[in-house]
């Protein structure tokens, strides 16, 4: 129950659409990050990501984060004027090489792409759990989606069952480690112990399973039914423009746009908004479904 | 269209890596993406394939509980920079239960220790190229090099690991560095081989360790529980 909860308190009303498009959405936004190399397009997306962020992962995850991610950025911009000498504006030379403040600022661009990407990464994986992902693949690739899914489970299994051979081999006399030496061969017993006990009980339990009926039908069921719904045919098709709007702009704005051998200069274009309104868009929903809430509490 | 995908296997693995010289020949801007989209194809090729040959549920085993313990060593040794077992895991994987599955336990310890590592434009290329390295072991088990020569794995060990560097280091110059010279390449290069060696040496020490015990407990579960001799080894 107080599972139930959690979740709930999680849940932004990005979450009504159907999961399939959810999907297509971070996938969209993370190509689109990744393509547009041009300043201000990645501002948005960096910014646009942050906030998210904070929204759906809580402030102090996403600050953790970002200490990782500001010096990933400030190595960025150190590291390409360092193996890629371009650029006209020079801000300082060591003997033959020059470091050129263009490639500065593409090595900052580049690392705020990365860092957008990483944070988009974090949000994506946060909204999409591991069963939305198998609603989704279900359908299209069940295998695949099965054996991601018992590899996810088995992981932290590993871990429990590592301690218990570790504590039984302790607790017998003639098996437990007592020299350095002892301690390694009895890890790397353990390792051993646990591949041997995880395949063969994870063998038993597929025919388990196919004892009970798995992949007796064609289509497989999920755990939580989604359905798609005639909202999400809506959002689908305004998605679908909105992401062709944006793409040709981005197009536009990277193709008008130069890093080297002098930087173009920034203008402000009317282009950026949808590009910004696409970026932004979980965050509206999630905020107009905060103030519906509201008012629906005040009503 | 089994056939067809079933055919676009090679040729899709080696498009790869041809991606990638052809985005550096041509100084293309947006290789980054346009690499990233055909490792993706190559996995979700290899992917397609795999669940159209339909596979009983407990073939598929071996190379989940495989991939997930490679997963696992990743995280148990990440306080070690670039000394983990997957490259090592995969090999195994591939001489014991073939090609195909050595590429899959490649992919899945890549993808689900990014869950815990973080995912990001590298993941499907470390899928790709854990993948590979189980792959070739599987091709190179096939031709009998580790039945006529033990000490041939080490060595492929050695050099699978320098494979996974390469792939991994090329898609970053490929794709990250700009303009893209011969010097700023060669950098890269210099700058990510002591990593390389350290993963290759983990590679061939934990090869060492697990090789030879492991490859005599996997074939008897694979007799014990009847996996071999099934459909999709009667297809490869």
């Amino acid at each position: 129950m107080s599972n139930m909860l959690r979740w709930q308190g999680k849940n932004t009303g990005f979450e009504l659409i159907h999961p399939g498009l959810q999907l297509t959405y971070f996938a969209v936004v993370l190509v689109l990050t990744m393509t547009a190399m041009q300043p201000v397009l990645l501002t948005i997306s960096f910014i646009s990501a942050l906030l998210f962020s904070f929204c759906v992962r809580g402030w102090q995850t996403t600050l953790k984060t970002l200490v990782i991610l500001l010096p990933l950025v400030i190595i960025c911009a150190v590291i390409n004027p360092l193996f890629a000498m371009m650029g006209s504006s020079e801000v300082v030379r060591f003997g033959q090489h020059a470091i050129y403040l263009e490639s500065i600022i593409f090595g900052l661009c580049m690392g705020m792409m990365l860092a957008s990407v990483i944070l988009w990464f974090s949000c994506a994986s946060k909204i999409l759990s591991t069963d939305k992902v198998l609603a989704v693949l279900g359908g299209v690739l069940p295998v695949v989606g099965l054996m991601i899914s018992m590899a996810m489970r088995l992981v932290p299994q590993f871990t429990e069952r590592g301690k218990l051979i570790g504590s039984v081999a302790e607790s017998v006399t003639s098996a437990r480690p007592l020299t350095k030496r002892d301690h390694i061969t009895s890890r790397l017993r353990i390792v051993s112990v646990l591949m041997g006990w995880s395949l063969e009980e994870s063998l038993q339990s597929a025919d388990a399973m196919k004892a009970r009926g798995w992949g007796a039908t064609n289509k497989r069921t999920g755990y939580k039914r989604y359905r798609f719904a005639a909202f999400d045919l809506f959002a689908s098709l305004a998605l679908a423009l909105l992401v062709i709007t944006c793409s040709v702009l981005a197009f536009v704005a990277c193709s008008q746009f130069h890093f080297y051998p002098t930087m173009s200069t920034l203008t402000l274009w009317w282009g950026y908004i949808p590009y910004a309104l696409l970026m932004l868009l979980p965050l509206v929903v999630r905020i107009v479904e905060d103030l519906r809430f509201k008012w629906l509490g005040q009503a | 269209m089994k056939r067809i995908l079933a055919k676009l296997e090679i040729p899709i693995l080696a498009f790869v890596p041809l991606t990638l010289f052809i985005c550096a020949s041509l100084q293309i801007t947006q290789a980054a993406v346009l690499s990233l989209l055909v490792a993706l194809a190559a996995i979700a090729v290899f992917f397609a394939n795999f669940e159209l040959s339909k596979p009983v549920l407990r073939q598929i085993i071996p190379a989940v509980v495989l991939g997930a313990l490679a997963a696992a060593g990743r995280i148990l040794f990440a306080a070690i920079p670039d000394f983990k077992p997957v490259s090592a895991i995969c090999i195994v994987a591939g001489v014991v239960f073939g090609r195909r599955t050595g590429f899959i336990v490649g992919a899945i310890a890549a993808l689900v220790s990014n869950f815990f590592f973080g995912h990001g434009p590298w993941t499907p290329w470390q899928m790709y190229s854990w993948g590979m390295v189980g792959y070739f072991g599987g091709v190179l088990a096939d031709r009998g090099l580790f039945d006529k020569h033990p000490a041939a794995v080490y060595v492929y060990g050695f050099f699978s690991a320098l494979l996974y560097g390469v792939l991994l280091t090329t898609w970053h110059v490929v794709g990250f560095i700009q303009p893209l010279t011969w010097q700023s390449a060669i950098l890269a290069y210099g700058a990510s081989l002591p990593f390389d060696i350290i993963h290759a040496v983990a590679t061939v020490t934990f090869l060492l360790i697990i090789y030879a015990p492991w490859s005599r407990k996997l074939l008897r579960i694979k007799d014990k529980y009847a996996l071999s001799g099934s459909k999709q080894d009667a297809r490869l």
